[in-house]
């Protein structure tokens, strides 16, 4: 990767899109949370990422659930308020419900959002955007901080092709990011609506064609980001080959203009992905849950051959006993402990990444607490 | 080099007594040997017949 692509990954000179801060973490504006941290207390998460289910409509190529299969449950409506209701209790801030599953096909997905954003949650949601209509999008979308639709593609045909969906849906989903807009611009909601691509560079010939469809739609952004991998092999990228498409990037980018940006992720595909610290640290802010109850540091830890680093399952124990229970913390305390790298141990590229390599930073001494006010949607770092 | 140990558990052992021995059993190892050891489960969790049994149900309905 030359000189040139590594100048976009400056670390200290946040890439912001208007107030957003979409390619580092926000965890430096958690003042005493870290402090509380770094002094050994116990802390609760300022986001977690969870699904209702681990079933989905699509069959994208690049999907990081294809593995993380473990043994849980089903969580129904009353096991996931229960959930918000202690992550509230609890201290947690921002709740994602995005990935291992598509949280929308459960039949209390929109009450979900609802009773979240009424317990003092920002509540945020990526998701396929299939499993909408306009009443659905006119009940979450005053709750929601972002409305996150991955599309992972710009051409109906190729759409079908990487999302693993029939034609149709493409039509279907733009149509419901439409309503969503013209819902938020009719209300003037605060909810900021933007569209995801996940790049695999045996794809990039739908990061123009995205780039340009979401700019067309009138989202607030578009993200072009990586593909993680897994350790076990089933998602095969050559982080290398992004080099190569460097130039393909800063076209999308240069879509961006006063009411639209489009922002690649340049800190994610930086070093090709390789992480330059030793101690994952991010894990205590960053929470996941899987969409069968399962509670773990995180995804990539999902699989049932990491079962040693599972905590509990909320659809067995509610959530506040499982953060309170000393598991919680043994586990947690281990992955940032000198007996776990995850420069050895882990895929590159977890959604702790960047929150992981400012804390590694913090601990060593070489970034302080940012002076600035603090981005737009700090519950989601 | 890393050093992978796979535990098998038999049907009838709790999920929840697997966890917490699989990791006091990385930690006890690693203490007496100072090598890269790993201790996973050997099952690699599949869920895909789930996965694969929903997707043309509600591919069907759009």
């Amino acid at each position: 990767m030359n000189e040139e692509f590594l100048a976009h990954t400056i670390t200290d000179s946040p890439i912001l899109a208007g107030a957003l801060m979409l390619d580092h973490s926000k965890i430096g504006w958690w003042r005493d949370r870290v402090e509380a941290w770094d002094r050994g207390e116990k802390i609760a998460p300022v986001t977690m990422d969870v699904a209702w289910t681990r079933k989905c409509q699509a069959a994208c190529s690049f999907c990081y659930a294809q593995a993380q299969s473990s043994e849980g449950g089903e969580i129904t409506r009353e096991i996931a308020f229960q959930f918000l209701e202690d992550a509230a209790e609890i201290g947690v801030k921002g709740v994602s419900l995005i990935s291992d599953g598509e949280s929308s096909m459960v039949d209390f997905y929109a009450d979900s959002i609802v009773h979240g954003a009424k317990l003092g949650l920002k509540m945020g949601v990526g998701t396929n955007g299939i499993a909408f209509d306009r009443a659905i999008l006119e009940q979450i979308l005053p709750h929601l901080s972002y409305f996150r639709v991955n599309f992972s593609a710009g051409e109906k045909k190729r759409y079908a092709e990487i999302m693993g969906v029939k034609q149709a849906v493409y039509d279907r989903v733009l149509e419901n990011i439409r309503t969503a807009v013209e819902i938020a611009a009719r209300d003037n909601l605060a909810v900021t609506i933007n569209m995801n691509l996940v790049s695999d560079p045996k794809d990039a010939d739908q990061l123009l064609p995205f780039a340009r469809l979401a700019k067309s739609l009138g989202v607030k952004y578009g993200i072009i980001k990586h593909c993680a991998t897994d350790p076990d092999g089933i998602l095969k990228v050559d982080y290398a080959d992004y080099a190569a498409l460097e130039d393909t990037f800063r076209q999308c980018e240069a879509l961006s203009d006063a009411d639209f940006r489009c922002v690649v992720k340049w800190n994610r595909l930086k070093d090709e992905g390789k992480r330059a610290y030793s101690k994952c640290f991010g894990t205590p802010f960053v929470l996941q849950m899987s969409g069968n109850g399962l509670v773990a540091p995180c995804g990539p830890l999902f699989n049932e051959k990491y079962r040693a680093f599972h905590i509990g399952n909320i659809t067995k124990t509610r959530f506040r006993d499982i953060f309170n229970s000393p598991r919680y913390w043994e586990v947690i305390t281990y992955l940032g402990s000198d007996e776990f790298n995850p420069q050895e141990r882990c895929a590159v590229n977890c959604l702790q990444h960047l929150t992981n390599d400012w804390l590694f930073k913090f601990k060593t001494g070489q970034v302080v607490f940012p002076l600035t006010p603090a981005p737009v949607h700090p519950e989601f770092l | 080099m890393i050093y992978e140990v796979k535990v098998y558990f038999p049907a009838g052992i709790p999920l929840d007594a697997q966890g917490p021995t699989l990791l006091a059993f990385e930690r006890h190892l690693r203490s007496l040997v100072e090598l890269d050891v790993r201790v996973v489960k050997d099952l690699k969790g599949d869920d895909s017949r789930l996965r694969v049994m929903m997707t043309p149900a509600q591919r069907a309905k759009l």
